[in-house]
This record gives C-alpha cells, structure tokens and sequence, in this order.
C-alpha cells in the first residue's frame, strides 16, 4: 500500500515543480519534447499496404555512421513517398549510447514504435515489450522463414522471435595491396578452400611489419617498441576472434550450450594464437599500441598496419579512401568457419500503429529499398541475393567501388558456404557473458596471462550465466 | 645566511615552477596537438611546435559532428540554468540570512548536509520522476534544479555574503516601513553584486561542464550538448588525435575565456568557500 | 556556525506581525525548501523504496525484500566488492595526495614572493576544464607509445609505464590525473594560511624558533579546520569519479576501474536494473556516512578550533 502512496506523492511532486517552471520561464525555449510536429498538408491517398487512409506517425530510432544515416534517411523519403499517409519521425543516436538512451525512452512511456536492436532485444522479448515477428509473419504470405539465411534470425524462444537480421555483416580481412607489393609478397588467397594456414599468415604478416630502421622481426636488431607498419590488427573482439576458435573445432559454449567452451583447449589454442601474434612475434599491435591506431580504413590508408581483420562494414569507409585495397579469406586452423551477423528491426507493443510499423520494417529490410548500403556497408540476408546471379550482380559487382576484386569469393561466398550461427544471438545471455570473457581477455592480449589461464578463471564466473543456445 | 635565504627562495620558487609546468603543460600539449597533422603528431621523439600550424583541424572537426547545434544547445541549458540560479537562490539565501522563520535552522542544517549527499543516490530516482513525467530527453530536468535553489553551495555562499552587510543599513529601512521585498531589491542585490557574479560564473561553469546530466537525459543527438558531441566524436574519431584534440579545445575555450574575465571572482569565491565550514 | 538572529530592531510587534513575517521567511525561502523536498529529501525516499523491488523501469515494481542487498553483500554480483575496491583504493591515493600536493603549494604562495597572482592562476586553471576534455588531454597524454608522459619519462632514462592500460597502473593514473585538477583545494588552503594572524608567528620568532617549529607549531594546528573540510571533500568526491572511468578506460583493463558509480550506471542505464542499482547507491551513500561519521569522531583529537583553549 504505502508503495503506491510513495509513488503517487512523487508524482505530485513532480507536477508542482513543472508548474512553477512553466510560470517561471515562461517562453523557455525550445526544449519540449520531440512530440508535436505534424507536418500536415500531404493528403492522404491510403493506397501501398496500409489500410486506412488516417494520418500516422511513427518514432523510429536507429544509429550508424553519417553515410548510413543518410542512406537511411533516404530510405524512409522513399517509402514515405509510397506510403503518404505515413510520416517516420526517425531519431539517430549514437551506437556507444543507443541501449541506454532507448532504456531511457522505455522507462518514459516514450518507447518508440521500432527500433534497430543489439542482442539485448532479447530480454526485451522475455519481458514482452516487443512484438513476436513469428506472430506478425503468419498473417503476412511475403515473408517467408526460408527465404532467409539459416543463422539469421534473433529468437528469444523455439517459437518467439525479435525478427530476422535486417542486413548482415561478416568478419572479413581487408589490406591495402601498395604494401604487399612493396614488400614483394603475394596477395591474400581469396578461395575459403585455398585459406593460409595459420603459419603461412604469421610468415606473410612478419614480412609486412616493419620497425623504425625498416626490420622485420626476426631480424638481428628489430625493435618491438618502435613498430612502424604492423602486418596485421586483429580487432580483439568476438566477431575476430570466434571464426579462428570454430575454426579449430572450439566453440563458445559447448554439450549442448551447457558448458563454457572457450575455456576448452580447441578455443584456448585459437585465443593463444591471436594473442601470440602481439607478444611473440610482434605483428599486430597490443590494445596499449592499438590506441594509437586509427579506425581500419584510415589505419590501412595510413599505413600504420598492412592487413586488417574487422567487421565487413569497414568496406564503405575503404571504397571512400581511394586507396588500393583488396579483401581475402580469414586464415584458418583447421576447416573455413565464419558466420554472418547483424541487427534487427524490433517493434515495440507499446505502438498504436503495428501495421504501418511492420510495412515499414519490411520495406527497410528487403535489400532492394536500401540497395545503396548493400553495395558497401552491409550484406544481403536472404538466400536468393546470393543464388540468383542477376541479384548478386547488383550488389557484389565487383565494378562496385565497395567491392573490390575478390570479394564474391573472397567474401560472399567465402561466408556464404561456411556459415555456423553468430554467438550473439544464437547464446543465451550473452550481453552478460561476454562482458566477463571481454575482461578476462584483457589479460590475454596485454601477455599477463595465458589464454588457458584467464579463461579457466573467467569460466567460475560465467557458470551461473549459461543458459543454453537459442538457434544451434 | 644572506645565502641561505637565496638558496630557500630560488627552491620555492623551483617548486612553484614545477608545479606550474604540471598544470600547464598538459594545456600546451592539447593546443600543440590540435594544430598538427596525423605525420607530425606521431613523430618521435615528439616535435613542440606545429610546422605548418593547421588550422583545418578545428574547421574539420567542427563540420564532422553538428558542433553549432550542440553549442546552442549547451548554451540554453547554461543560461536559463544561471538566471534559476541567481534568481531562486538569492532570495532563498536572504530568508536564510535575514528572516526568521520557525523551522529554518533546521532546514538549513537539511541544505548544508544534503551537499554531502552523493548525486548518485539520487540520481535513479529523480531520472524515473522526469522519465515518468515525459520529461527526459527535453532540456527541463537539466535546468529545473537550479529553479528550486540550485544547490545548496550557492544558497550558503550567498547567506555568507549577506550575513556580512551591516544590519544598520537594512535595519533603518525596515523601521521605516520597507517591506522584505524592497530592502531585498534595493539594499541587499546592489551590495552583493559581486557575490551574485561568483554564484553565476560557478554555476556556469558547473553546468557548462556537465556530462553526467546531459549523459542520462538527452537521447536524440540533435539535443546533445558539446560534452556529449565529444564523447561521441571519441567513439568515431579514436586516434585521430589531432582532430580529438581540436573538438577539445573548442568545448574547452569558453569556459578558460569565462574564467579568465571573472577570475578575480572565482577566487574570492573559492575563498568563502573553505571559512568557516 | 555563527549564530543567525532576525533583524534587531522591530516595528511595534503584534501577532498578526509576527505571523506575516513567519509566511514571508518561508515564501522567500521557499524554492530552496521545495528544492529540498523534490530533488534530495523525496528522491531519497523513493530510491530506499526502490531497493527492496525489481524494477526494470519500464515493468511494475515487485517487493523481494532485502534480496538486492544480499546479492551485493553474498558476492552472487560477481563486481560489487570489485568496484567497492577499485573505488577505496583510488580515495586512499588521491585523497591524500592531493591535500598534501595542494597544502605545499599553498604554503609556498603564502610567502612573499613575485608573480603570486600569477603562479595562484596557473594552478587553478586546470580545476575549470569540462571533465570530457580532461579525460580527452589526459588519455592522449598518457598513450604509452606516443604520450608526453612516457616521451618525458624515457628523456631522464625511466622506464615508461602503461597507464590507464595496465591493470595495476590505471587507478594510481587516474589519481595522478586527479592531483592536476586540485587547484581550487589549493586556494582554500592559502585563504586558510592569510587568515593566520601574524601575532602567533611573531611570538615564535621571539623566542628564537626555526621555521619548521612555525609550521608544525603554528601553521598546521591552525589549519587542521581547513584539512578537515578538505579531507571530507576529497573523500565525497573521490566516491563519486564516473566521466573519467565512462570516457577513458570503460572500466578496464580487466574491471581494474570499475568505479562504483561507473558500476551504478551500468546496473541502471544499461542491465536496466534501477532496483538493485538504488540499493548500489544506498550502500554507497552509508559507507560515505559511515566514513564522513569516523573522520568527524577522530577530529576531535586532531582538529584544533579557535576558543578550544579556553574551556
């Protein structure tokens, strides 16, 4: 009882205060609220999808560099267009923030109507404040859950899902060739079955790295301290990492989803060996040194580092540095492993307007409303974008300044034919349990710890966190 | 001993200069940098002065991210934080100077303590009121604190100040009829001026630099403030030292040009600050 | 605290008078007692009631009792007693470097010597700079291949060190960032030493006493009021550091900066767990009472109040 009392005091509370603000700065400014700008002199047509000819606005918040904001506001100018009963009301904000700020939004009343979303929509749809897309599909014949690629989708049950990937991206190894010329080494292979075996891609990154007096470091006299040009930076998250740990036959949780795999010795090896190519053979740049290396486009541009291997989103910055730069296949340890990943459009329970929400889901998703991006920045996620030539063709060209030669092999299909599930939304609680990988990790990479050690710890830590795999 | 005292005077003053070099050295090292390009920032052992000067950094910097927009935003949020501020705390400190009222040491006692109070305990719930009252993500949680006393650093520090006029000046109005309001207005604000200019530079510089407030209440970046658009530039930007450090100095400028015209007042400020706490 | 009376003298007093001055005391007084209620006194309320409930914010709250608390205290928050910890330990090392940093050059200032009002500007300077772009200036400085601290390190032949990047290294970097922004600490103090009255010093050097002798028998017992307040300051804030650990380490290397309110935030705007993060807060708010209680009982031994010698 006295709880609600609590709370309803509070509220009146909080009143008062607005009131006397509102008398006591009168015309403040401009700082209400997003609410009430209805731009109202389109008249309605009602045709394309929506029903009712009504005026309807929806809040959409999503984030991204200034190019996909821009791709993506264009977007949503094209399918206002074609649905001009229907305003989007779109909110960009910045990915370091965004699940803060939709919290924010949520506790607020202010949810909007949909969203972009990370892996923690998940627990969004555990405590149902999203729509379930398998709900909203079965009465919509032009989405199919075939037509998608297997590991593409974001279920928080067998049968409840937080949507399909709404663009995918894939781990990819970019470089800038000038430098491989220069040092009169062969290109990456671009065929998943030709990959450089592990040995092979530390040699050729040891001929790439290149102290202050030009040494490479197995030379008498090279220098760890002063690297000019590192072979290669690993980016040291997740997404690097795990292709090499399926690779080797490990997994992030194994028996079932049961038990922490990482702290197995098939992922431990993996783990160890990225970590070795910073403090045993000095190629690739600790996270101390990393901080002094700018983002892969403008580090390879730079020629800070020779080869960079980082998510596939890096190729729209590359394609705009004008520089000559080339993608190949991830080395490997055993067999090709690698996975598509990406967001999803969720749609929050709190909208008035579903229907029109999930028009506009469905066209911001389907590739063809967005072509734009998948020619650079993201990758298709249905299958038929990568079977049908003539789809490909429109997206994976390799004319395209996105995409450069190789990359359908190197790439597309590379990925394409090797796909296992992304841990992110195939682990349940991984938000959680990653944190605590990522900071037993530190100690791996910095050398203060080996990759069996730290792990062995991180795995007392994480137990109570397993809870199984959603997809595989 | 004409020696010794040379040799002690030269030590101070060595000290003192070191300590100068502490703290201004890291303010030379951002502007040096905000003026160099990717090459000669890198460049080891490291060069002090730019060759060329660039210039270009701060124009690439402020284009990359709506720089304008932040600033006017962070501007409104000082400003009508201020006049709160000024407003609300000068007549809340003259009740607590002049007037006697039941209950009002106690309150007082209240307002001092709650300066030991951690923000943080009070950040959740607050940050649910605004929320609650679809408030987040505007301006108004940001500013309407300094509408309600602003502080109770302020309040002591302008009660100091009042409590040091002479009670003769206000005491023979009163006789005469004055009422509170008008020896308020008329005698204590015009004495206090300078008191007033402390509390407004202070609560200029408290709001200006704010992160935390703006971090948990501004959602749509086109309402971000500057500190704010920094954070971001630093996700977007890691590395690019030169450009980091440009967009710094442009968040940085006007709270040292503000400092640097009312500095007389910061430190007599500062000064109350520590008597007689 | 000096005494406050109402003004003095008084038209002729009547009841009614002296009710419409109570009414005019609390109106003027008013926003800062309302202020009071809405920001401080209500939220507090609200936010004990908060950390005996689940609350995600955005669902209803359910009571569960003290299990928030026992989470914390059972170690289950496999980060409470590390962030406690991180935390502790930075106020152990700024806190009294920075009073002892600031307190030297304070007394130092306080001699007649040229360039005062400059020297005084110079070190409070750094104390006015947005907290965002001191973490920026630092963070850059404190790169370990191309910052001037390690550049200036190795230009007298030390060795560099991996500040923020090392897990041992990262708080005492961050305390030594703290030292750079004492400067307000320090005019407090030097407004301390001039009020000093030179009659105390004189009687000194009367009966032939050293330097030292003045600055343990004078100067330091006649300061220990400002010490005090500024040793209770220094603990509060160092409580409470969150930009830095948010903008230059997110915590890391390995949790080695979890801060508690760094800790706090994340409970609340990121896991969306505003219950158990007011309970974080309450804990933190008592062990600062807790602590502020002990430095105030000890003062009685160290801090010596003008009109003590008196009684």
């Amino acid at each position: 009882m006295s709880r609600h009392t609590g709370r309803t005091k509070l509220m009146v509370l909080f009143l008062m205060i607005i009131a006397l603000l509102v008398t006591a700065c009168g015309n403040g400014g401009n700082q209400t609220g997003t609410a009430n700008s209805d731009s109202g002199n389109n008249p309605a047509t009602g045709e394309a999808g929506t029903a009712t000819g009504e005026k309807v606005k929806l809040k959409f918040t999503f984030w991204g560099s200034p190019q996909e904001k821009k791709a993506v506001e264009d977007a949503i100018k094209a399918f206002e267009a074609k649905n001009p009963n229907v305003t989007i009301d779109s909110i960009h904000i910045p990915g370091t923030d965004f699940l803060q700020k939709l919290n924010a939004m949520i506790a607020g009343n202010e949810a909007p109507d949909l969203s972009y979303s990370a892996a923690w929509k998940l627990k969004m749809g555990e405590e149902g404040l999203i729509y379930n897309f398998f709900d909203l599909m079965k009465d919509d014949p032009s989405i199919k859950k075939e037509d998608y690629l297997q590991y593409a989708w974001w279920n928080w049950d067998t049968d409840k899902s937080a949507g399909p990937y709404q663009a995918s991206v894939v781990p990819s190894l970019m470089y800038n060739a000038d430098l491989f010329k220069e040092a009169g080494v062969e290109l990456p292979p671009t065929k998943a079955e030709e990959a450089w075996q592990w040995d092979e891609f530390v040699e050729t990154a040891k001929k790439l790295t290149l102290d202050r007096n030009g040494k490479h470091p197995d030379d008498p006299g090279f220098d760890p301290k002063n690297i000019k040009q590192y072979g290669v930076k690993y980016s040291l998250s997740w997404l690097s990492y795990m292709p090499l740990v399926l690779s080797n036959g490990g997994d992030y949780l194994i028996g079932d989803g049961k038990e922490f795999g990482l702290s197995k010795p098939e992922a431990t090896e993996a783990i160890q060996k990225i970590a070795d190519l910073i403090n045993v053979h000095h190629v690739a740049p600790s996270p101390v040194q990393a901080s002094s290396i700018p983002a892969p486009a403008t580090a390879l541009q730079s020629r800070k580092v020779a080869m960079v291997i980082d998510g596939s989103w890096n190729h729209l910055d590359l394609s705009k540095a004008k520089i000559n730069w080339g993608v190949g296949v991830l080395p490997v340890l055993k067999d090709y492993k690698t996975f598509f990943l990406g967001g999803s459009l969720i749609i929050f329970k709190s909208t008035k307007h579903p229907k029109e929400a999930w028009e506009f889901s469905k066209f911001l998703t389907d590739p063809q409303n967005v072509l734009e991006l998948h020619q650079g920045l993201w990758m298709p996620q249905l299958k038929q974008w990568y079977e049908d030539p003539k789809l490909v063709d429109s997206w994976a060209n390799e004319e395209l300044p996105g995409r450069p030669a190789g990359f359908q092999d190197a790439v597309m299909r590379s990925t394409y034919e090797h796909a296992e599930p992304s841990p992110e939304n195939n682990i349940r609680n991984f938000v959680e349990i990653d944190a605590a990988v990522t900071a037993g990790l530190d100690q791996v990479w910095l050398g203060t710890k080996t990759a069996a050690e730290a792990m062995k710890e991180v795995e007392a830590k994480v137990k109570p966190l397993i809870q199984g795999t959603y997809l595989k | 001993m004409r020696t010794k005292a040379w040799v002690e005077k030269g030590l101070v003053y060595l000290v003192l200069m070191a300590g100068g070099l502490f703290s201004l050295l890291p303010l030379i090292w951002l502007i040096r940098s905000s003026l160099m390009d990717m090459g000669q920032i890198f460049e080891l052992p490291p060069i002090w002065i730019p060759n060329p000067f660039r210039f270009s950094n701060f124009s690439e910097a402020l284009t990359i991210l709506p720089f304008g927009r932040y600033f006017i935003n962070t501007t409104v949020i000082v400003i009508f934080s201020m006049i709160g501020v000024l407003v609300t705390c000068s007549i809340s400190a003259y009740s607590f100077a002049r007037m006697s009222w039941r209950g009002r040491d106690l309150i007082f006692g209240l307002l001092l303590s709650s300066m030991m109070l951690p923000y943080a305990v009070t950040l959740i719930p607050t940050f649910i009121g605004w929320s609650k009252l679809g408030l987040t993500n505007s301006f108004i949680p940001l500013i309407a604190p300094a509408w309600f006393g602003g502080g109770a650093f302020n309040i002591f520090l302008l009660r100091q100040f009042y409590l040091s006029i002479p009670r003769d000046l206000d005491e023979a109005a009163y006789v005469d009829g004055a009422s509170h309001g008008r020896i308020f207005i008329s005698i204590i604000i015009p004495l206090t001026r300078p008191a007033l200019v402390v509390v407004g530079l202070f609560t200029f510089l408290a709001s200006w630099n704010d992160f935390l407030g703006p971090l948990v209440y501004l959602n749509d970046e086109s309402k971000y403030t500057l500190a704010l658009g920094l954070q971001q530039f630093k996700g977007m930007y890691a590395a690019e030292w030169h450009l980091m450090m440009a967009a710094a100095t442009v968040v940085l400028a006007p709270a040292i040009i503000v400092f640097f015209i009312g500095q007389r007042y910061f430190i007599e400020g500062i000064t109350l600050t520590g008597i007689k706490a | 605290m000096e005494p406050v009376s109402s003004l003095g003298v008084q038209r002729p007093k009547t009841k009614r008078n002296s009710y419409r001055n109570e009414l005019y005391g609390i109106l003027f007084a008013l926003p800062a007692i309302l202020g009071l209620v809405i920001f401080t006194l209500g939220p507090m309320i609200y936010s004990l009631y908060m950390s005996f409930t689940d609350y995600s914010g955005s669902n209803s709250p359910s009571f569960i009792g003290l299990d928030n608390y026992t989470r914390m205290f059972s170690g289950e928050d496999q980060y409470f007693y590390k962030a406690l910890g991180v935390t502790l330990y930075f106020v152990v090392l700024s806190v009294p470097t920075g009073i002892i940093y600031s307190f030297l050059l304070a007394i130092l200032l306080n001699r007649n010597i040229k360039g005062k009002a400059i020297f005084r500007t110079v070190f409070y300077l750094p104390s006015i700079v947005p907290i965002i772009a001191i973490s920026f200036i630092w963070l850059w400085l404190l790169n370990p291949d191309l910052g001037l601290a390690n550049e200036l390190l190795r230009a007298i032949g030390l060795p560099g060190s991996q500040w923020i990047f090392g897990e041992k290294s990262v708080v005492p970097s961050l305390a030594l960032m703290n030292l750079w922004t004492t400067g307000g600490t320090m005019i407090i103090f030097l407004a301390g030493l001039q009020d000093i009255p030179r009659s105390l010093y004189e009687a000194i050097e009367i009966d032939g006493g050293s330097k030292l002798n003045k600055l343990r028998n004078i100067t330091i017992p006649m300061m220990t009021p400002t010490i005090f307040f500024n040793l209770i300051m220094g603990i509060i804030n160092g409580f409470q550091v969150f930009s830095q650990a948010y903008v230059m380490t997110n915590g890391g290397p390995n949790n080695a900066s979890l801060f508690y309110v760094f800790y706090l935030y994340r409970e609340a705007f990121q896991f969306s767990r505003m219950g158990s993060a007011s309970a974080i807060a309450w804990v933190l708010f008592i062990i600062i009472m807790l602590l502020t209680y002990t430095v105030f009982k000890t003062s009685r031994k160290w801090v010596y109040y003008e009109g003590d010698e008196a009684r």
